[in-house]
């Protein structure tokens, strides 16, 4: 529910933002049309009142009171989120999403299914590393061998070429 | 229309391009029965398979994946009382019962026949229909294709009735994403903060993947528990397909033929899907039965109406998309941005300049109702082995495939940058109640909304009296105000009409 709370207050001065950064930054249209800035102005108003109504929501179906000891516990809340697997998934993704250019798709992404597999639960290391690779392996011939698609080589010149030279085996 | 036939025939009758088909199926099937991949993510997942194919075998694959998926979601919500997908949740009503009772093999003959019946049905109804519409479609202005668009977005409203609220901001928030990048009127920039990847926009593949795909697994990671069959209900997925006899057939022709046409309606609405459809051709078979009480207990009725319809919305929500260029629901809109890079010209134009997509679609769609009744009566038999596969490695393989998917749209890591944001977001959304469907409805409505509306006005200069007051426009406007206003209105007449009793 705080969660609900903030993210709400957070658009809501958001958008009040967005509503003048679009009237300050695209010159104002004429009266004959409807001007560049005008369409998501409207569409900024209506959202303001949308999420104004939320808010009030959500202010009204937990009591002030609630919501006081609510941003008291937001703080373990935290220290939970800190902790869990969901936050660990999402670091994992966004770190395969930073290291795949530099590394290439084979490296990177068999990193990233070992470790995910992982966190997802399996604790069986052989099964955990055959079917990364295996998967791994698999995707990359079957889009890059049968289906022309490039996958990222990597930058690192001896991963490059790794790439490269597989790239060479499986083109069909 | 003879010649628009042929031409679909002549191009998908190529033996590359119905592997192809088969392959959709087989993939459609597959996805749309494991839980937690719904159809939208099977479409979105089999976009980097696409990506190395000419637009007509595009075509043949993800109009495949579509309507299997649907279809194989059914196996799941029989078997297990787990829908494969949202759209075959009214079908675990009377397929689990039945199923329970020992008749899952009659449950799923049913559910098969049923699926391809509507499927069928509908392709012919697109087929019919399309032609005759991307005429009127021809007469129209940039007004009445605004009004068309706002018809769409009117869907909003009735995509979740416990959260009309936060699924108009959902919307919204889509509508205001897709405002982002270079004005394609005047080329101002909009909300782009100079940076120079927000110029192009908001790239809705990515975008999708990341709601649909990267969302959703996160979401079961988050959960610890990925998918759990009953130890008790795993030993029914031994289970074989019975086709039920004729007379049992001829006792539910009427559900299937209603539930047919009114799938179709449903579908063809913009905006609407097979969620939606399924669910009220259900409910209107409860309405009409005279044994209203016998459903939910395992009956026939019940499964035929749900997979009849959520099959017959698939084509029908091919229509708008086809003869106006307006998806009709999640998969046809990713199939759109798909499809666009192709080079396919959605909308009125496509029968004039390229008739053969159109007739591509819909023997796509005939061939591939056909061939899924026998694919998935293999598949059914395989299902305890394919359920048996561990979410640790089911839910990697979805994350790669969506990484895949993302960076092959345009071989750009910006885009799988862009997919994983949009993954987090999704879950933050999630989190606020809001509606992930009511956002890509948005995203990709508004730019079309914005265009024909400035358009429109422009060439009105500037008089919102002359753009509303034609007699097309004002006609689509009042249906999509109604429909738009409907949900909100009924539940506060309904408690007024309860006080006064």
């Amino acid at each position: 529910m705080t969660v609900e709370f903030v993210a709400n207050i957070a658009m809501f001065l958001f958008f009040i933002y967005a509503y003048f950064f679009i009237g300050a930054t695209v010159p104002a249209s004429s009266s004959r049309e409807l001007g560049a800035e005008q369409w998501p102005q409207g569409i900024i108003i209506l959202l303001l009142v949308c999420i104004g109504i939320n808010i009030f929501k959500i202010y009204k179906s937990n009591r002030a009171a609630d919501l006081k000891m609510n941003f008291d516990i937001i703080g373990r809340n935290i220290a939970a989120f800190t902790k869990s697997k969901l936050l660990a998934g999402i670091l994992l993704i966004l770190a395969l999403a930073f290291l795949l250019e530099p590394l290439g798709f084979i490296p990177a992404c068999f990193a990233f299914a070992c470790l995910y597999s992982y966190l997802l639960g399996s604790r069986n290391y052989w099964a955990i590393l055959t079917i990364s690779l295996g998967v791994v392996i698999f995707l990359y011939i079957l889009f890059t061998g049968f289906l022309s698609v490039l996958l990222p080589r990597g930058t690192i010149p001896f991963l490059r070429g790794f790439s490269l030279w597989l790239e060479s085996i499986v083109q069909f | 229309m003879d010649e628009l036939l042929a031409s679909g025939l002549s191009v998908i009758m190529q033996p590359f391009t119905l592997m192809l088909l088969i392959a959709g199926v087989v993939v459609g099937v597959v996805f749309g029965a494991l839980p937690g991949v719904s159809s939208s993510m099977a479409v979105a997942l089999s976009l980097g398979f696409t990506y190395s194919m000419d637009p007509v075998g595009a075509i043949a694959f993800m109009v495949a994946v579509y309507c299997a998926a649907v279809t194989g979601g059914g196996i799941t919500a029989i078997l297990f009382k787990i829908p494969g997908t949202p759209s075959n949740a009214a079908t675990t009503f009377d397929g689990f019962p039945m199923a329970q009772r020992g008749e899952a093999d009659k449950a799923l003959g049913i559910a098969l026949i049923c699926s391809a019946i509507g499927g069928l049905v509908s392709a012919v109804i697109m087929f019919l229909m399309s032609p005759q519409l991307i005429k009127v479609a021809l007469t129209f202005g940039p007004s009445e294709l605004f009004a068309v668009c706002f018809l769409g977005l009117s869907i909003l409203t009735c995509l979740e009735s416990e959260n009309l609220n936060r699924c108009i901001i959902s919307g919204l928030l889509g509508l205001f994403l897709a405002c982002v990048g270079i004005d394609p009127i005047s080329s101002y920039q909009r909300f782009t903060w100079g940076n120079s990847v927000l110029r192009s926009g908001v790239e809705m593949i990515p975008v999708m993947i990341g709601l649909f795909a990267i969302g959703e697994v996160l979401k079961q990671t988050a959960s610890h528990k990925g998918i759990k069959i009953d130890e008790k209900n795993r030993q029914q997925a031994q289970a074989k397909t019975v086709f039920p006899s004729l007379a049992e057939w001829w006792k539910i022709r009427w559900t299937i033929i209603r539930s047919s046409l009114l799938g179709t309606a449903v579908g063809i609405l913009p905006g609407a899907g097979s969620t939606i459809a399924a669910f009220l051709c259900y409910a209107s078979e409860v309405k009409v039965s005279k044994h209203p009480e016998r459903f939910g207990t395992g009956i026939m009725e019940g499964i035929a109406a749900s997979e009849t319809a959520n099959n017959a919305a698939t084509g029908g929500s091919m229509v708008p998309l086809l003869t106006m260029g307006i998806p009709g629901g999640t998969s046809a809109a990713i199939m759109m941005s798909a499809l666009t890079l192709k080079g396919v010209q959605m909308g009125p134009l496509l029968l004039l300049t390229q008739p053969q997509y159109l007739s591509a679609t819909f023997i796509s769609m005939i061939i591939t109702n056909i061939l899924m009744v026998g694919v998935c009566v293999i598949v059914a038999r395989m299902f305890a082995k394919i359920l048996s596969i561990p979410y640790s490695y089911l839910g990697t393989t979805i994350m790669l495939l969506a990484v895949i998917g993302a960076f092959s749209t345009k071989n750009a890591i910006v885009d799988v940058k862009l997919m994983v944001i949009a993954g987090v977001a999704g879950l933050v959304f999630s989190a606020c109640k809001f509606n992930n469907a009511a956002l890509i409805l948005g995203l990709v409505l508004g730019t079309m909304c914005e265009n024909n509306l400035r358009r429109a006005v422009a060439m009105s200069a500037g008089s919102f009296t002359k753009v509303f007051s034609r007699p097309m426009t004002a006609a689509i406007m009042i249906i999509g105000i109604v429909a738009l206003l409907y949900p909100i209105v009924k539940p506060l007449i309904f408690k007024k009409t309860t006080l006064v009793s």
